[in-house]
């Protein structure tokens, strides 16, 4: 997708707290690595059951072989891939909502801590003193992410974007917002001052 | 009868009720704070449909049982019995 067709797309979205003339510029989520490694482990809880069945039940309870046992085992079942079920959709929800907005005006961090706490801060591009990507590790290496760290001028000192796809790409686009935001205030204040 | 709704309550009523004050958690959250225009949200009408797909299978799964049929105690003797058989058997 090219710059022009992906500014035209995010113009579809809008955020709570968005600014009359404020436009979106980059939505970044974590790398979708850090999703699949939440559903492994879901994977691997999945298969306990299955193990249970083929291994365990034989020598230790053979009489869930038998109605009505072979029913119950069948239902206990059912309970646990349901909360399995659960567990994943609580995991997606909470990697689907935490996300980094960057508009022309300001960069919002919006993080779900599970599904009883939300922490929102932002920070306004023009108070941006320094900006460092990071790629650390094999893994990053391997699968393209790493970390933004934003220095910034206000109390909220430091702004991390932490295991987002192609950082040093987004570091470059949040740069590039800076550069285009202090433009922007260079002229409001010529205006003023003529 | 009364074996039929105490399991009822355990096994049908509770994880039914914990599935449906989560589902709502997380369809109140995505509905509040979720970007609007996002495609992405419709992945969370498919997991609900499959948790729907869950609890009604889970609901035959529980009618398919008589529940008046067997006992804790006759569970575990009866895995006695058989792995008592199976060890007579091999020692043969």
């Amino acid at each position: 997708m090219n710059s022009s067709n992906k500014e035209e797309s995010l113009k579809s979205f809008s955020f709570p707290g968005q600014r009359k003339n404020e436009t979106i510029k980059l939505i970044i989520r974590r790398h979708v690595i850090i999703l699949i490694s939440y559903f492994a482990s879901l994977f691997i809880m999945a298969l306990l059951p299955i193990i249970f069945y083929f291994f365990a039940i034989p020598n230790l309870f053979p009489a869930f072989y038998e109605y009505p046992y072979d029913r119950m085992f069948i239902l206990l079942c059912l309970i646990y891939y349901g909360f399995i079920w659960i567990a994943a959709f609580v995991i997606w929800t909470d990697y689907y909502l935490d996300i980094w907005i960057i508009t022309d005006q300001r960069i919002i961090d919006i993080e779900q801590v599970g599904l009883f706490a939300r922490v929102v801060s932002e920070l306004d591009l023009t108070r941006i003193q320094d900006i460092t990507s990071e790629v650390q590790g094999m893994a990053q290496t391997m699968f393209g992410f790493g970390d933004v760290h934003i220095q910034t001028a206000s109390e909220h000192t430091k702004f991390d974007l932490t295991s987002i796809p192609h950082p040093v790409v987004t570091r470059r686009a949040i740069v590039d917002q800076y550069e285009a935001a202090r433009q922007r205030d260079r002229f409001i204040f010529k205006d003023r001052s003529e | 009868m009364t074996n039929f709704i105490i399991n009822g309550l355990v096994f049908v009523l509770m994880p039914l009720g914990i599935y449906f004050i989560l589902g709502y958690l997380v369809f109140y959250h995505l509905r509040t704070y979720g970007l609007k225009g996002d495609a992405t949200k419709n992945t969370a009408y498919k997991f609900a449909v499959i948790l729907v797909l869950f609890s009604a299978m889970i609901i035959i799964a529980f009618l398919s049982i008589d529940w008046n049929s067997g006992s804790a105690e006759d569970f575990f003797s009866r895995s006695n019995q058989i792995l008592n058989k199976e060890n007579y058997e091999q020692q043969q």
